[in-house]
């Protein structure tokens, strides 16, 4: 890597595009020892104002640093050495809102092409920058990813490793980059290697290691990560890959809507819109959360069937969605990747594979009946519980009826101990699911 | 016996006499800054530390005009009991000033090692360079040595994707 001090003390060579265009300009500046031209790296045949003013100038240059101010219309980044051009474009990267922001500091000019492609800036960059979309894929996008991913970047790592993983069904070599992601402590990664573990992605139905997901989901929850969290109180609850603690369970739960209540708030576009639906009795009644034991929140709750616009303003209700239409969160851009990717190939990953049904998800199967079904309708089929429970919430809940008992195509059945045959408790929330 | 060190000829003197430190930039001004705020500033710490900080610090590189600027947001972000929100309102007034001043201000914060003012000039340059296209970032810094046709040809067609 070019040094700092080497770039910035270093011999000015005028480029000569410049040197056609500003020769006399140029030469005026050189004799009144101002900063003149830009540091490049190209060869330069001739410098105006003469061989031996130019020499002058060069040594004068290497010993001073540049003139504060520079001349009127220069180049005012000509003020900077490269560390603090580097540490401007570390932060275009980390604040770009799409990858345009960063590829059109590339395409500004030369210094700004070879320090934006620096492993420092391109390891700052946010989920944004890196959000490739599915129409968009190709080689070079592929690259991109690739060259973020190795310079350290974890949203990287995790999005090539998603759509490694699932669309490109390079299964190894997804994990693994997931797995790298993880070990930077990266909840979304950490969770999505949760559910690869909790369905056994990529292999056999004996290949799930409920443990391994229920340790990668506790990781995910105490970052913070709410699907993390659902998902933990989902299998503290039920008993699946941990001991069963209902309390615990419940907690995470609650946790997890109250989180989630807080992020949308906390946005200011969204804040608008769910302010607007919270009624003044919902606040009133979260406000004593623990006012009432919990089976006649319960009780409660199941009145609650119908799809909740204004809070009844009675019982507990962060374990439903708190008496508001929470807005969907945000689908990361992996997600959004894989959505895009699928309905692009007709809405399926393969003869038989189904995507999970919560459209902020994305994934698909990766076998043959991996995923599981609604209970009550069976018309619908989640990744993973803490998917089934966001889904009801915003959508499926209005339109889930009972259907007679259907007629099970090769079922997977498996050690569970649900199989097929009783129906799952439709949980008010949905929140027990069954193997189909 | 001792005298306590600190002991001065007037009859009353103050209770804690704030430390000063003088500044002195490239175009000969002097500027005095409290100890506390100088603290802002890892370059002066280190002097202060060994001692060396009694005598007049020479800053070669900074303007008095910068340097008067400089030792203001020291001054503000030294200040107990300012919440953040005013803070960010006074830094937000502080960065709106032209660009060759807002650059002068960055290399002023690297040279004197001040983490908060440089976070917030390359900060502030940042946001203005995020959503322009190419030619509107070299208008805008007077970027006037572009790539050629060719090597733009080569970028946009490797990061095609990222246009929509």
């Amino acid at each position: 890597m070019r040094t700092r001090r080497g770039m910035c003390y270093s011999e000015s060579d005028l480029c000569s595009e410049k040197m056609r265009a500003a020769a006399a300009a140029a030469a005026a500046k050189a004799a009144a020892g101002g900063v003149v031209g830009v540091r490049r790296r190209r060869r330069v045949d001739s410098i105006p104002g003469g061989g031996e003013d130019a020499a002058l100038l060069r040594r004068k240059r290497r010993r001073c640093p540049p003139r504060v101010g520079g001349g009127g219309g220069d180049d005012l980044f000509d003020a900077l050495p490269d560390d603090l051009v580097l540490s401007v474009l570390c932060r275009v990267a980390g604040s770009a809102s799409s990858p345009a922001d960063l590829v059109n500091v590339l395409l500004t000019c030369r210094r700004f092409k070879s320090l934006g492609l620096h492993s420092m800036v391109l390891s700052k960059a946010s989920s944004n920058a890196l959000a490739v979309r599915a129409h968009g894929w190709c080689d070079s996008a592929h690259r991109f990813l690739k060259l973020c991913a190795d310079a350290g970047n974890v949203e990287a790592s995790y999005t090539l490793g998603m759509i490694r993983f699932y669309c490109l069904q390079s299964r190894g070599s997804g994990a693994s980059l997931m797995a790298k992601a993880a070990i930077g402590s990266h909840a979304p990664a950490l969770y999505s290697l949760a559910v690869i573990q909790f369905n056994g992605s990529g292999g056999s139905k004996n290949d799930k290691d409920l443990r391994a997901g229920v340790a990668l989901c506790a990781r995910a929850a105490f970052l913070g990560h709410v699907d993390a969290m659902r998902e933990l109180g989902h299998c503290l609850q039920d008993g699946y890959g941990v001991r069963q603690n209902v309390a615990e369970g419940r907690r995470f739960l609650v946790q997890a809507n109250a989180r989630e209540l807080a992020a949308v708030l906390s946005s200011p576009s969204a804040a608008a819109a769910a302010a607007s639906l919270l009624s003044t009795r919902a606040w009133l009644a979260w406000s004593s959360p623990h006012a009432q034991p919990p089976h006649q929140q319960q009780q409660q709750q199941n009145h609650q069937q119908h799809p909740l616009r204004h809070a009844a303003g009675t019982g507990c209700p962060l374990l439903s969605d708190f008496g508001c239409n929470v807005p969907a969160p945000e689908a990361h851009p992996a997600n959004r990747f894989m959505a895009e990717w699928f309905a692009a190939r007709g809405g399926s990953a393969g003869p038989g594979l189904r995507l999970c049904s919560h459209v902020g998800c994305g994934r698909p199967e990766t076998r043959k009946h991996e995923f599981r079904r609604c209970s009550v309708c069976g018309a619908v089929n989640y990744c993973s519980r803490a998917c089934q429970a966001l889904d009801w919430k915003l959508r499926h809940k209005a339109e889930c009826t009972p259907v007679e008992r259907w007629v099970d195509d090769d079922v997977d059945g498996d050690g569970d101990g649900d199989g097929g045959e009783h129906d799952g408790v439709a949980g008010f929330n949905g929140d027990v699911m069954e193997e189909s | 016996m001792s005298s306590p060190p600190s002991a001065s000829a007037s009859s009353s003197p103050p209770p804690c006499p704030k430390k000063m430190i003088t500044l002195r930039s490239s175009d000969g001004a002097t500027f005095e800054i409290e100890e506390t705020a100088a603290l802002q500033s890892k370059t002066l710490e280190n002097m202060i530390h060994e001692n060396c900080a009694s005598t007049l610090i020479p800053v070669p590189n900074i303007t008095g005009e910068v340097l008067a600027r400089v030792v203001e947001f020291c001054s503000k972000h030294a200040e107990a009991g300012v919440d953040d929100e005013s803070l960010g309102a006074w830094d937000e007034e502080f960065v709106a000033v032209d660009h060759t001043t807002l650059f002068d201000y960055i290399r002023a914060a690297n040279f004197l090692e001040i983490p908060t003012l440089l976070d917030l000039g390359c900060q502030t340059v940042a946001d203005m360079i995020k959503g322009k296209t190419p030619d509107e970032i070299k208008k805008t810094f007077k970027i006037t040595t572009a790539c050629t046709p060719e090597e733009e040809e080569e970028v946009r067609g490797e990061n095609q994707w990222a246009f929509e």
